[in-house]
């Protein structure tokens, strides 16, 4: 079983990018996946119409603001593969959420899981303004992730778009950082096919 | 009732309130303190649902009886169940999502991240504080909870609503208070507030509460400073009606996960320090709840005047780094991290509850504890290891 976690701060469109990355995936006939959601504070994704495509949705609910869904998501994790036996689970992590303390819990404590994709998204409208004020939250998002995902690219113009890749190039220069506008599907297929290659 | 009566071990020669005060006064006690916020694990253990953990008070206290009996003891009362949801945004001002209300049952409950309050209300803050300064606490959350809540109505109707159960919160609370102070317990505090810039950023959402930070930083720290005489008496009230000096102070969202160290040192730090000055010139003590990742702010927590309050870490937070840097400003209390009371074996709770005493404990100013709360899917044997570390290993006079 693998894990895709999706991470990224709140608003920067990740119920919005798991939803297209998922309908790509099974318009390609991928099957046998699982999401996690974890609802502090957002609104979640499309449960019903995911269901409806013949997906599992669960949710994990967090306790207070501190978010430590730690503990919950390996012994889910662990039930998922008992049970549901999925290919691959996707966590839409919450928008608060540190994912280096996701990856170290897991790491430590999860003989579940086969491989971890983690994919970070940055919100390109805001994305000065949240390096500026979230700095130590937003930075250890986008230097966990495997893949940065720069959202929302349909706000930018050329300039602004390059300068903010090489932004999030210099914060994580291990990654591969991918433009996308998740709510337009621009650029989405090249995510998809990356992720289902990886699957 | 004797002294011995009131003492938990027959080793231990201080009670549980002498203990406490001794660690906040950063002194050696006779031994390391224990005591967790222990609400929807207690809940868990005792065999109720998660919805009884907040409406049926009966039932929660014999479940963390039960749990006190089983895997206790430990020293302090940590209570946190407001008997009214209504209530509870006096508390965390956000909408949430309850059990067995628009939750099943057996679910914790989640705070939904939504704007409560609007940019025009730290002018409405500033404003009614300066009309009735000793009120302005309780108008505001009033404010917030006619907003969160159909039946809460604006305008005095709504205090008529809230009175009446506020009132029976605090006799609720009153009653347990005693129930444990008869086992020997001390109570760890009356009331739990928000901080006053934590306050707006959970009413506002932390995105919008992102923006007003770069743009609306005057009004913030205006109103934020103008809202502290109403913090006070809200707490001197509490305080004085439960008989127990000690408030916490919730500070969720000034970690560095939220905002930079210079936004916490420029816009929260203020407000908190007053806050915290005042309340000790009127003898009461704060609690400092500190959520998320504080290590880039200790060294604004040195500030604090010291030997005169208690700071919670969460898991987050280095606390053998904060021990080193604010140790001898501020007594510490942790963080036995959640994953590890889920997750880990009995030795290695055993194993890092030696170290938070040997390290954190070295020269008092130290309470046990697990990061936040416990979570209610911890493993039983974990709770009681973690509980019983500071009898096995937290005596001073070995």
């Amino acid at each position: 079983m693998k894990l895709v976690i999706i991470g990224g701060f709140l608003g920067s469109g990740k119920t919005t990018l798991l939803a297209g990355l998922i309908t790509g995936l099974l318009s390609w006939g991928t099957r046998d996946l699982v999401i996690l959601e974890n609802e502090v504070g957002e609104v979640s994704v499309d449960g019903p119409y995911l269901r409806s495509r013949g997906l599992n949705v669960r949710e994990l609910y967090s306790g207070c603001v501190c978010c430590q869904l730690a503990g919950d998501l390996v012994t889910t994790l662990s039930e998922l593969k008992e049970t549901l036996r999925p290919r691959c689970v996707f966590l839409e992590a919450s928008g608060v959420a540190r994912l280096e303390n996701i990856l170290e819990v897991l790491d430590k404590y999860s003989r579940d899981v086969e491989g971890t994709l983690v994919i970070s998204l940055a919100d390109s409208e805001r994305l000065d303004l949240l390096l500026e004020t979230v700095t130590p939250l937003v930075h250890s998002q986008l230097k966990a992730a495997d893949i940065v995902v720069l959202n929302k690219i349909d706000t930018l113009d050329g300039t602004a778009l390059e300068e903010r890749l090489n932004t999030l190039r210099g914060i994580n220069p291990g990654a591969e950082v991918l433009p996308v506008s998740a709510l337009k599907g621009d650029n989405l297929e090249n995510l998809t096919e990356r992720v289902g290659a990886w699957l | 009732m004797t002294r011995e009566d009131r003492t938990l071990d027959k080793r231990d020669t201080m009670t549980a309130e002498e203990r406490l005060r001794a660690v906040i006064n950063l002194q050696v006690p006779d031994r390391v303190p224990a005591s967790s916020l222990n609400n929807y694990f207690a809940g868990s253990y005792g065999g109720i649902t998660m919805r009884q953990v907040w409406d049926d008070p009966q039932a929660f206290r014999a479940a963390l009886f039960k749990c006190w009996e089983d895997l206790g003891p430990w020293d302090f009362h940590y209570p946190v169940n407001v008997r009214y949801p209504e209530l509870y945004s006096f508390v965390m001002p956000m909408k949430a999502r309850w059990p067995g209300m628009n939750l099943p049952d057996d679910c914790i409950h989640q705070l939904l991240e939504e704007e409560v309050l609007a940019p025009e209300d730290y002018g409405w803050v500033t404003s009614i504080s300066r009309q009735t300064p000793n009120w302005s606490y309780i108008r505001l959350s009033k404010r917030v909870a006619s907003r969160i809540w159909q039946q809460v109505e604006e305008g005095w109707r709504g205090y008529v609503y809230l009175l009446p159960r506020f009132l029976h919160h605090l006799a609720t609370w009153a009653k347990e208070f005693e129930m444990w102070k008869r086992k020997g317990l001390a109570i760890l505090y009356s009331l739990i507030i928000e901080a006053p810039f934590d306050y707006f950023s959970l009413a506002r959402g932390l995105v919008p509460f992102i923006k007003d930070v770069r743009s609306r930083s005057e009004e913030i720290v205006t109103a934020t400073d103008a809202l502290i005489d109403g913090y006070v008496r809200i707490c001197r009230l509490v305080a004085g009606l439960l008989r127990v000096p000690r408030i916490e102070i919730a500070v969720h969202r000034s970690a560095s996960d939220f905002i930079s160290p210079q936004t916490f040192r420029e816009l929260s730090f203020p407000s908190l320090k007053k806050l915290v000055e005042k309340l000790l010139l009127h003898n009461i003590t704060p609690i400092l709840h500190c959520d998320g990742n504080w290590d880039l702010n200790l060294e604004t927590l040195r500030e604090l005047p010291a030997g005169s309050a208690m700071v919670q870490f969460d898991g987050p937070t280095d606390i053998f780094l904060a021990k080193r840097v604010i140790g001898d400003r501020v007594c510490i209390m942790g963080d036995v991290p959640n994953h590890l009371l889920c997750l880990g074996s009995e030795n290695e709770v055993d194993e890092y509850c030696h170290r938070l005493i040997e390290e954190v404990g070295r020269d008092g100013g130290y309470v046990m504890g697990a990061g936040c709360e416990i979570p209610p899917n911890a493993k039983p044997e974990n709770v009681r290891t973690m509980f019983q570390s500071v009898f096995k290993y937290g005596y001073y006079n070995k």
